[in-house]
């Protein structure tokens, strides 16, 4: 894979903190796409509508990486997290793109709840975000 | 010993008399001779009174003293013609003398005899009623020496006649208790009455062959010729004692028996009484007790059915008792999901009726379930219900008592409880996250525009401080929305009167910046002269939530976007505010009162918590709200109940 250029995902419904995530991201010399979503539901659209988005994004979709916020309106991450994977089910390609939660929560049942899942990887709480840590995560993620 | 009946005696006299009668004829003759012999002047009458005087106590009969009479006065008479030579008058004289001597002597001796006689019979009767007595008669002089005693005494003590009349009577006493004897005659002589002295005391006779005989003793005391004689009757009483033993063990056990019939009797009247009064006690609980309490047979036909049971499932205790089983009152459906569970449970299979009620408790296990009960009209309800197993008298299973309770207001309880309780926990976690989330945004926007600064991109170091103070401001309306929250649900305002003309074009005064921004209107209805007695802050909270919500929301589409408040007083104080806005989704209108819940979050910033606010005030103030939204627009009713200000 090359360096740097594999698509991601951010779902969150505070703007300022997906600048946040996409500057540490450029920080780290990702170069690759970037989905942004605002809440769950608007995310949930580019999968449920899965040969739209092929056909519209190629090789970018699926996203290798879907950054996940917990509380926003509409759809939570959990109630993502929920309908992903029955997607997930239907679309094998889609068994490749993996979750990191990026949440303030510290809250130790929303992590278990997450890890539930076993495509979500990782946890980031948004206070402890450095682009240090943030690469470290990414690069546990894409090189085991 | 003399063996006489009466009969006897005269048949033995008979045979007397010609003995006794040859004998006395000899002596008169004697006496004749000696007659012949003396001068005839001699008075011989005095001598031949002699064997009249001596036939008087050896004869047992008359006729012998007649005979002997007869004989002396025929010899006197014949000596006078037999005498040698004339009579003379001395000896006519001296034999009619002796004649009448005769006479005189044999009428003295027939009076004596005839005493004699009498006496000689009764002493003969007597003997022989003693002879014929089964008990042993003995006759003691004072000195101790036995006098008579009868054939049954001497059969008892082995002794023959002659051996004990030899005796003294403390031969027959054994030797141990000499003593005992002598004290008990001594009492007896002291006051010599009719006495029977071995009634309770033990008392023995010794036998010649030394063995003991058990005997009861009765003394009398008898007086004759000046002499006093102690007449004991001793009956032999082996056979008495040993009924009086066997009789005396049957009394024992009897007595045992009885004293424990008392016992048993005694402990059957107070188990009675006990039984007597947990009977009304338990009776007057099963008539007042809050629960229901349901008694069955084995089988599981109703045996009791209190009042609060007929209360709580409308059936008469007469429709149910003796006709009915519970499972009549239970969900059928129900029981049916709770045998397949308590089959499993139990590893046994358990058939859907009765025994689905009773397996725990026949198990020995506790029986406390929540069932659902359909009462007679069908109404359903949840029953926390106990089952306890029914024993007779003799401790064996007779039936079971369900005791069950209405737990429809506990559940209703602790749902709100639990209702609370999630919002309370929703609420920390919601307030931790939202408020940590801004800061933590901002930590990393401020890591940025340092950065940046370094970098000298100015327009980037602009762009993210605006954003810092977003969040600053965000945040700020956070704590200020939460602390509302807390004053909604923890202050106690005062109820004042309050002029809702002014207090209407106070909100709008504080809303005046919000709603020139939306360009939106705000008109208000109500009388300037309208007082409500309620507490104002809290009123005013709920108008500003709903107003600002209102506006915040207000459709950009809509020409003329308005909000506008009515307050009208009837029986209750009714307060509608109505929009233009975008409206309420219909998917999410349930949601609405929950906290930090926020349907636009593109069209104006908001903490989520404004209708809690509302409804948080709302109840404290005792009233109710409700809404009817579309894209439309969307109307609120609060109705508030009206407090009297004297």
């Amino acid at each position: 894979m090359n360096q740097g250029n594999y698509s991601v995902m951010i779902v969150d419904d505070q703007k300022p903190d997906r600048y946040l995530l996409k500057r540490y991201l450029k920080k780290m010399n990702h170069t690759g796409h970037i989905f942004e979503a605002e809440n769950g539901e608007s995310a949930l659209d580019l999968f449920l509508n899965f040969e739209k988005s092929k056909n519209e994004f190629s090789d970018d979709f699926p996203p290798m990486i879907i950054f996940l916020d917990i509380n926003m309106p509409f759809l939570n991450g959990f109630e993502f997290l929920d309908a992903f994977s029955k997607i997930r089910e239907s679309h094998p390609s889609l068994k490749s793109s993996v979750i990191m939660m990026f949440s303030s929560s510290h809250s130790s049942s929303d992590k278990e709840k997450a890890f539930s899942y076993s495509f979500v990887k990782d946890f980031i709480t948004k206070d402890e975000i450095s682009s240090e840590t943030i690469k470290e995560k990414i690069h546990k993620i894409l090189e085991p | 010993m003399i063996i006489n009946s009466s009969n006897k005696i005269e048949k033995m006299d008979e045979d007397l008399i010609s003995l006794e009668s040859f004998t006395f004829l000899c002596f008169t003759a004697i006496f004749f001779v000696i007659d012949m012999v003396t001068p005839l002047e001699i008075n011989i009458g005095v001598l031949y009174s002699l064997p009249v005087w001596a036939s008087l106590f050896l004869g047992r009969s008359h006729q012998l003293l007649k005979l002997t009479a007869v004989l002396a006065l025929f010899f006197i008479i014949l000596g006078a013609f037999v005498s040698l030579g004339e009579i003379t008058l001395s000896i006519f004289l001296n034999r009619l003398f002796s004649c009448a001597l005769i006479l005189i002597t044999y009428y003295l001796c027939q009076i004596f005899k005839r005493g004699l006689i009498q006496k000689m019979q009764f002493e003969d009767r007597f003997f022989a009623a003693l002879e014929s007595t089964p008990a042993g008669v003995i006759l003691i002089d004072m000195s101790g020496k036995i006098v008579v005693s009868n054939s049954a005494l001497n059969v008892l003590f082995e002794y023959t006649e002659i051996e004990l009349s030899l005796l003294s009577f403390e031969a027959l006493i054994p030797n141990e208790v000499k003593q005992k004897y002598s004290y008990l005659v001594s009492k007896f002589l002291a006051n010599p009455k009719g006495n029977i002295i071995s009634d309770e005391l033990e008392i023995f006779g010794k036998a010649k062959s030394g063995k003991l005989i058990p005997i009861d003793v009765a003394l009398n005391l008898i007086e004759s010729n000046g002499e006093s004689f102690v007449i004991a009757t001793v009956t032999d009483i082996t056979n008495r004692k040993e009924n009086f033993r066997l009789m005396r063990e049957k009394n024992k056990k009897l007595e045992q028996s009885e004293s424990e019939k008392a016992e048993l009797i005694k402990e059957l009247k107070s188990l009675n009484i006990k039984n007597k009064e947990t009977i009304s006690l338990l009776e007057a609980i099963r008539e007042h007790a809050a629960h229901a309490l349901i008694s069955t047979d084995l089988n599981g036909l109703i045996t009791s059915f209190n009042s609060s049971a007929e209360k709580m499932l409308g059936y008469k205790a007469s429709e149910l008792i003796g006709k009915e089983n519970p499972g009549k009152f239970h969900d059928v459906q129900e029981v049916i999901n709770r045998s397949a569970e308590f089959s499993e449970k139990l590893e046994e299979e358990i058939e859907p009726g009765f025994k689905t009620f009773v397996c725990h408790t026949n198990l020995g296990l506790e029986n406390e379930f929540e069932w659902i009960y359909v009462n007679k009209t069908g109404v359903k309800f949840p029953v926390l219900l106990t089952v306890s197993s029914l024993f007779d008298e003799e401790g064996r299973l007779s039936g079971y008592l369900g005791i069950a309770q209405d737990i429809t207001k506990t559940k209703e309880v602790a749902r709100k409880l639990e209702q609370s309780n999630e919002e309370l926990a929703q609420f920390a976690y919601r307030t931790s996250h939202d408020l940590k989330a801004p800061l933590a945004t901002m930590k990393g926007l401020i890591g940025f525009v340092k950065e940046d600064l370094e970098s000298g991109d100015i327009d980037e170091v602009n762009l993210n401080l605006r954003e810092i103070e977003n969040q600053v401001e965000k945040l700020t309306k956070l704590v200020v929305g939460i602390l509302n929250l807390a004053k909604g649900d923890l202050q106690e305002c005062s109820y004042e009167l309050v002029n809702t003309y002014y207090l209407l074009n106070k909100l709008k005064e504080s809303l005046d910046l919000e709603l020139k921004q939306k360009d939106v209107s705000f008109t208000f209805k109500t009388d300037r002269e309208l007082f409500v007695y309620t507490q104002e802050l809290r009123i005013e909270q709920i108008l500003y939530n709903l107003v600002l919500n209102s506006i915040k929301y207000s459709d950009s589409n809509k020409e003329i976007k308005f909000v506008e408040i009515c307050f009208e007083i009837s029986e209750v104080v009714k307060i509608k505010v109505c929009d233009n806005g975008l409206g309420i989704p219909l998917k999410f209108q349930d949601k609405l009162f929950e906290m930090f819940t926020r349907f636009h979050p593109n069209q104006a910033e908001g903490s989520g918590l404004g209708m809690s606010i509302v409804k948080k005030n709302i109840e404290a103030l005792g009233g109710e709200i409700s809404f009817l939204s579309s894209e439309k627009g969307s109307e609120f009713e609060i109705l508030l109940p009206i407090k009297e200000k004297l």
